[in-house]
């Protein structure tokens, strides 16, 4: 395999092999890892890992190879995947192509055998940082400059669906506004036989409303909430007149339009083991979580929310209420895959939708 | 909730000896729960009959009762002791079974005692094969079809609803023997006639074959509001067929999909959830590798054996955080012991792979069947740990202590693909050297996944290994090479065999090139937080982080790998103990050690841990790194000892007895000159080369003699030989490997056997007491019972026994622990064996004599002198109490060729029972081994002829208690001839209507006595005796002196009826 060499914006680097997509050069992307230790396939097309490098902690990937069925969109949107041993000899019943060639035929570089937890603990202790992968013979020096200026706020825009579509569907019509959307929020809606129009991220109140909808689900989504201003006023515009139900990028946009604040973490939370406090029913959720900013925790009240659901690890926010009851949102993905899933929170969508349609 | 304040004084369960199938884990599980129970301000009452256990010690639990494990004894604790709770959960099977008995004999509710951790309706339900199957049911759940079938039409009828293949059990045969695998109509028609024929209730078991199936395991907390996590999911790499305990097996699972994973992942929790336990609980499952059927298997509903595995490769200390929740305390309400910062309730996320390898017993315990089935037949289990599979497999191979420490095996790399093939597709200890011969000659990875329904995720691992023998072997001394080899594990000796040079050359290679290996931290959270557990594993990467920098000076102790027969658990108290009094003097202690069932790896122990093969290269990279102030190699048993020289040459200061000492009592010449120098008398003896010369020895020194290979251990090959026909036979079956070195004739002195543990100083000893053997030379001391104080030495004997353990201590310059036989034949002592080391009845004398000699040779080898730690007498005064140490075997574990006791060590564990008498202290290690002790009834004797007059005796007194006596023709005679009436019964074998077996198969038997010469051929029908006695569970003594004993306890326990 050739070799190459990742650079992390505070200088150091580190040489790997590079599997999949060879590369002589990527652009730059902020480098993230992810404690989960299986559903690679679930990580790499995951929409909300757009321009961004993961590193898996787990250190052997590709056991299993990929298979038809969980995908969480049509290609992969991370911008390179790091891990310490790459299985180019998967072994699964179901499986029908291995990861390198996944990722080859959709030009997204691998690398491995480079000592992943060491990169874990830079990326714990300094936050995650921006990166890039160059030729073996680069001076790092030379990428300084442009590691730390380099900045994107264009995600979601380029991610998120250009053209409505609608998933057919029995039962309560939902509007799914699409920042970055993972295909199982679709599946998990479908399967209590929602109808799902599923719309651009920029869309009006006015073409949703338009829609007739029982319901308005705001997805999962790369990048900073704050980058999206047209869709914090489509959440404000929206919240009131009908059940909305946020999910990760969508609980952040919430908070946003209800007038609270989000920060950016240290290094986030990216796992599928991640304990939350569900106030309402006092009990522990594992989670599965993906995200780099939070809902700060002040003056939740004052902006006519309330606490559902609170980080056991580090207290920070973790799912949030109108008092209206209109609008609820997680920060942690209830749709599971990769990791556990917690299908109370779409019933209660669907128990809210079902609730208006009758009153 | 948080905790329950009504809880103040709890009574834990011990799982009693190490047997198969329940061993060290059970120590480990109970000293942390014990230790969670005390920190929370609770009385803690402990009851286990093993002494060897760390969880018996006076500061781990607040009152420690060693007594048999019987409702009674516990009773009687109970109403002494009254505990509020009770808590059943991490004494293994033994102790979750002791706690329903005495809860359904009222025993708990009587004395107000509450179980905590889980409910009898919750053990019920996951054990009995209705309720499970009904609660499976309930919860939608599959398990595999099974029905019972009285007749062939009844086993048709199911096999054609569910369809082949299909498992046919015999009800209540002997290791389900007459059992197997239907394919077909024909074949379930053959089975299940013979099947039907064999069951004593013409019953069979009939059940859907899911054999091939992935075996995965989940371990599953659950607390008091149902707050449940996963701690770890293990892949076992033997499909179902294996049980778990003989499987190797990996954390975490490697080729589930995550669906899948969590699929299994949530039945698992909605199981623990269902059944109300509150604690840790195992979920064994059944995935279908070719579609996504999966089936529930079993659940053990408390604290297993893969509970401290999961415990030990994640990082998570499972039965503590069980032990907190069975208190009241919730997930939430706990923080994770080893971040110290997150919560218990995170499901931990490894960063590794950690791998388990079975430690298989049939080097010592002989069978022609070495097939591994669901039966488990381990006796331990080591842990290797990296961050590629390939590096933990060959860290496994390294680690398992058996002969072999690379994927080559002369034997079969010999072999035709032909010949293997044929071996390879049945599961037993040596199928993973088959199937590394096969690959090695280019066999097809993918065939070999087909044959051996080894996933081919696993075979592509082991084929990469040979990939890289093959690249070593064709570009020697290439650093890149090398570099490779040694990411994926490569040992040098390895490497210096592919190199065709050695190993030091290999190391100097290596290190010249600057490649070693860094340190890596298990932290249950793969570096997500900060954490600062001193808790290792080795890895050929660029970041170290297991700092070696320390304000304390570091002694590194060395472990005893994994349990095995010969070395068990009492090494590991040996290890414990030292560690702690290293910390006590001021030290920093380092542990090297990979078995993960032992207290001495719990990561809170120590100062630093680390998991790595206990081999050169490893622990002196290890030692290199730490650059400790000296090792101490005297506890770990002959793992560590066998170290000691590797270390010395590489210039490591070894603390204690030095190795040239060592050396020097090893080496028979210089042992046998060293002791003559100090006119201390041993049983003559001579070094031979053959059997001409093995004859003449023998004649010199007058039959019996003792014959054995030279540099072996445990009593290996070792037979006492009555005469040159014996001895002919000996040299005829002995395997040729001991012929490379020479043969021992020594004269067999019969005596009474004493042991001895001493602490020496180099000026001067301190022994706590002396052991006195009941069954005279002949039988292993690990396999004999044993008394302290003695009661048969006399003062002058315990004075010359004295004086002689001083001598050779001065002599072979013992510093620390050594151990000592002597036998005492006609008044004279001979000193038959030295160890310079700690033993394997040092927890025993801890116990019985309260003199930790552990903590005072651990004190001796820091430098300190005896007189000075307050011993100011060379023997200990005995103890008022008596203490009877008994072994324990788990023969009916295995089926072996023979289980006739000799010199060779059999048992697997041992138990005490201490008591005011002599008498009343054999009854209780009796009773706690698990002997049946009737007062009535039938007694079986056979004798060889040569021994036919020692059980005269033994039958009159048996005959007067008013038992009832049978015996083979020849036998039946001899006692007739002195005035015994016998019933004759007819030997297996004999062409006859009714013969012993009818005798067993009636329950009129109770104990057997089977007493043969040690050189006696093994008659199958003895073999077959003795196979039923252990099977039914009914005594069967081969020793005189052990039936002596017996009787003793009998006559003192009844009354002698005697007409005036």
């Amino acid at each position: 395999m050739k070799k190459v060499k990742l650079v992390l914006e505070n200088g150091m680097s580190f040489t790997a092999d590079n599997f999949g997509y060879e590369v002589s050069r990527t652009e730059i992307s902020e480098i993230i890892f992810t404690t989960s230790m299986s559903g690679y396939q679930e990580v790499i097309t995951d929409p909300s890992y757009y321009k961004q490098m993961v590193v898996m902690t787990y250190p052997i990937v590709g056991n299993y190879g990929l298979n038809a069925t969980d995908f969480e969109s049509s290609k992969p949107y991370l911008s390179a995947l790091i891990v310490n041993e790459y299985t180019e000899m998967y072994s699964h019943a179901d499986a029908n192509q291995s990861l390198a060639d996944y990722l080859k035929e959709h030009k997204v570089p691998g690398l491995c055998g480079l000592d992943t937890r060491e990169l874990t603990n830079v990326i714990r202790n300094s936050g995650c940082l921006r990166a890039i992968i160059v030729p073996i013979d680069t001076e790092v020096s030379s990428l300084e400059a442009d590691l730390k200026a380099w900045t994107y706020t264009n995600h979601v825009a380029d991610v998120s669906t250009k053209v409505s579509y609608v998933c057919p569907g029995p039962n309560y019509r939902v509007a799914l506004i699409d920042c970055g959307c993972k295909k199982h929020i679709i599946q998990k809606l479908s399967k209590y036989g929602c109808e799902i129009i599923v719309m651009p991220y920029n869309s009006t109140s006015e073409q949703i409303l338009k829609l007739d909808a029982d319901g308005v689900m705001f997805s999962n989504g790369p990048g900073d909430p704050k980058d999206v201003p047209e869709t914090i006023k489509l959440f404000k515009d929206l919240h009131g007149k009908l059940p909305i139900f946020g999910i990760c990028l969508g609980h952040q946009i919430f908070a946003l339009s209800m007038g609270a604040n989000t920060s950016k973490m240290k290094f986030g939370h990216h796992s599928s083991n991640h304990p939350v406090k569900d106030l309402d029913l006092d009990t522990i959720l594992t989670t599965t979580q993906n995200h780099g900013y939070a809902v700060d925790k002040i003056d939740l009240e004052a902006h006519n929310l309330r606490l559902t659901h609170v980080s056991l690890n580090d207290d920070s926010v973790e799912g949030i209420e109108s008092l209206d009851k209109m609008s609820y949102t997680v920060q942690f993905h209830p749709e599971g895959n990769q990791g556990p899933s917690h299908d109370q929170l779409f019933e209660k969508f669907i128990n809210r939708m079902k609730e208006e349609k009758n009153a | 909730m948080p905790k329950n304040k009504s809880i103040k004084k709890v009574l834990v369960i011990g799982s009693g000896p190490i047997v198969i199938g329940q061993a060290a884990e059970f120590d480990y599980a109970g000293v942390q729960a014990c230790l969670a129970l005390k920190e929370e301000g609770i009385e803690v009452v402990l009851v286990n009959s093993n002494p060897a256990t760390i969880m018996t010690d006076t500061d781990v639990a607040d009152k420690v009762y060693i007594e048999p494990l019987t409702i009674e004894f516990l009773e009687r604790v109970i109403r002494l002791e009254k505990p509020d709770s009770l808590l059943p959960t991490l004494g293994g099977q033994t102790g979750l079974n002791l706690a329903l008995e005495l809860d359904s004999a009222g025993i708990l509710a009587e004395n107000n005692v509450n179980l905590i951790g889980v409910n009898v309706d919750s053990i019920n339900k996951a054990e009995d094969r209705e309720l499970f199957k009904n609660l499976m049911n309930e919860l939608e759940l599959p398990i595999p079809a099974s029905t019972i079938a009285n007749t062939a039409a009844e086993a048709h009828a199911f096999a054609s609803e569910i369809g082949f293949p299909v498992i046919i059990r015999p009800a209540f045969t002997l290791g389900g023997s007459g059992g197997g695998i239907a394919n077909n109509i024909e074949e379930l028609e053959k089975i299940v006639t013979h099947g039907l024929d064999l069951s004593p209730v013409t019953q069979v078991l009939i059940e859907q074959s899911i054999k091939g199936y992935k075996e995965i395991e989940y371990e599953v907390i659950c607390d008091n509001k149902g707050q449940a996590i996963v701690v770890c999911n293990m892949e076992n790499i033997d499909p179902v067929g294996v049980h778990t305990g003989d499987s190797i097996v990996v954390a975490p699972s490697q080729t589930l999909t995550d669906r899948e994973y969590h699929r299994l992942r949530t039945v698992s929790l909605d199981i623990i959830k269902a059944l109300g336990i509150a604690g840790g609980c195992n979920v064994q499952l059944a995935q279908d590798p070719n579609s996504s059927q999966f089936y529930i298997i079993e659940v053990n509903p408390r604290v297993s054996r893969s509970s401290a595995l999961a415990s030990k490769a994640t990082g998570y200390p499972i039965a503590k955080i069980s032990t907190l929740i069975a208190i009241g305390y919730n997930l939430d309400e706990i923080k994770n012991p080893i971040t110290k910062d997150s919560s218990a309730a995170v499901e931990p996320a490894l960063d590794y792979v950690a791998l388990k390898f079975a430690r298989l017993p049939f080097d010592k315990l002989k069978t022609n069947d070495n097939r591994l089935s669901t039966q488990m037949q381990a006796t331990g289990e080591i842990l290797a740990i990296d961050t590629n599979l390939e590096a933990a497999f060959l860290k496994a191979i390294r680690s398992l202590e058996v002969k072999n420490k690379y994927f080559a095996h002369p034997k079969f790399d010999k072999m035709s693909i032909h010949e293997l093939s044929s071996l390879v597709t049945r599961a037993t200890d040596e199928q993973i050297f088959q199937m590394f011969a096969m690959l090695r000659q280019g066999f097809d990875p993918l065939k070999l996944a087909k044959l051996t329904e080894i996933n081919k995720f696993f075979v592509f691992i082991y084929k990469h290994i040979i990939d890289i023998e093959n690249n070593l072997i064709a570009n020697k001394f290439d650093i890149e090479v090398l570099k490779h080899a040694k990411k994926y594990g490569f040992a040098d000796e390895d490497i210096a065999r592919f190199w065709e040079t050695t190993e030091a050359k290999v190391r100097e290679f290596r290190q010249t090139s600057g490649l070693k290996p860094v340190y890596k931290m298990i932290d249950t959270c793969a570096a997500e937080f900060a954490s600062s557990t001193s808790y290792f594993y080795s890895a050929y990467a660029s970041q170290n982080e297991s700092n070696p920098e320390s304000d304390k000076q570091k002694i590194v102790v060395l472990g005893s790998g994994p349990i095995r027969i010969g070395q068990g658990i009492e090494f590991d108290y040996a290890t414990v103990h030292c560690i702690k009094e290293v910390q006590a003097n001021g030290y920093e202690a380092v542990v090297i050690n990979n078995n993960p069932e032992t207290v001495s790896t719990d990561f809170a122990l120590a100062d630093k841990l680390y998991i790595a093969p206990m081999v050169k290269e490893d622990v002196l990279d290890i030692i290199e790194h730490e650059k400790p102030v000296g090792v101490i190699v005297q506890f770990g048993g002959q793992t560590a000892i066998n170290l000691c020289q590797d270390l010395t040459d590489c210039g490591i200061k070894i603390l204690g007895t030095q190795n040239a000492d060592i050396d020097r009592v090893e080496d028979r010449e210089e042992f046998e000159a060293g002791l003559r120098k100090i006119e201390v008398l041993q049983p003559q003896g001579k070094i031979v080369n053959s059997l001409e010369e093995a004859t003449l020895a023998a004649q010199s020194l007058e039959y019996p003699v003792l014959v054995r290979p030279s540099f072996v251990l445990g009593g290996e090959a070792m037979k006492i030989i009555s005469g040159e026909a014996s001895l002919v036979d000996y040299f005829e079956n002995l395997d040729k490997r001991y012929f490379d070195k020479p043969i021992l004739v020594d004269k067999y002195v019969n005596g009474m056997e004493l042991e001895v543990d001493a602490v020496c100083d180099g000026s001067t000893v301190f022994i706590p007491g002396l052991i006195e053997h009941i069954e005279s030379s002949g039988v292993h001391s690990g396999d004999s019972m044993a008394v302290y104080p003695p009661q048969r030495v006399t003062a002058e004997q315990a004075a010359e026994v004295v004086e002689i353990t001083e001598k050779i201590a001065k002599e072979f310059k013992v510093l620390g622990l050594m151990n000592i036989q002597f036998i005492i034949d006609n008044g004279k002592v001979f000193v038959i064996e030295v160890n310079p080391r700690a033993s394997r009845t040092v927890p025993f004398l801890v116990k019985t004599t309260k003199h930790n000699i552990v903590k005072l040779a651990t004190n001796v080898i820091l430098g300190k002198k005896l007189i000075d730690l307050g011993i100011d007498t060379k023997l200990a005064p005995n103890q008022k109490l008596i203490s009877v140490k008994a072994p324990v075997f788990s023969f009916n574990k295995i089926h072996m060729i023979d289980n006739l006791l000799g010199p060779e060590m059999k048992s697997t564990g041992e138990v005490m029972g201490t008591d005011i008498s002599f008498e009343k202290a054999l009854y209780k290690a009796f009773l706690a081994s698990n002997t049946v002790i009737s007062h009535k009834g039938g007694v079986l004797l056979t004798a060889s002829d040569t021994k036919k007059a020692s059980i005269v005796p033994i039958a009159k007194l048996f005959s007067k208690l008013g038992f009832e006596l049978y015996a083979t023709k020849s036998t039946a005679s001899y006692l007739r001839e002195h005035g015994l009436k016998p019933t004759v019964v007819a030997r297996i074998s004999d062409d006859s209507e009714y013969t012993i077996k009818d005798l067993f198969a009636e329950g009129k038997l109770n104990y057997v006595l089977n007493v043969i010469s040690n050189d006696s051929r093994v008659l199958a029908d003895e073999v077959t005796i003795r196979n039923i006695a252990i099977s039914q569970n009914i005594p069967c003594f081969s020793s005189i002196d052990t039936v002596s004993a017996l009787l003793k306890v009998l006559v003192s326990q009844g009354s002698m009826i005697n007409a005036i």
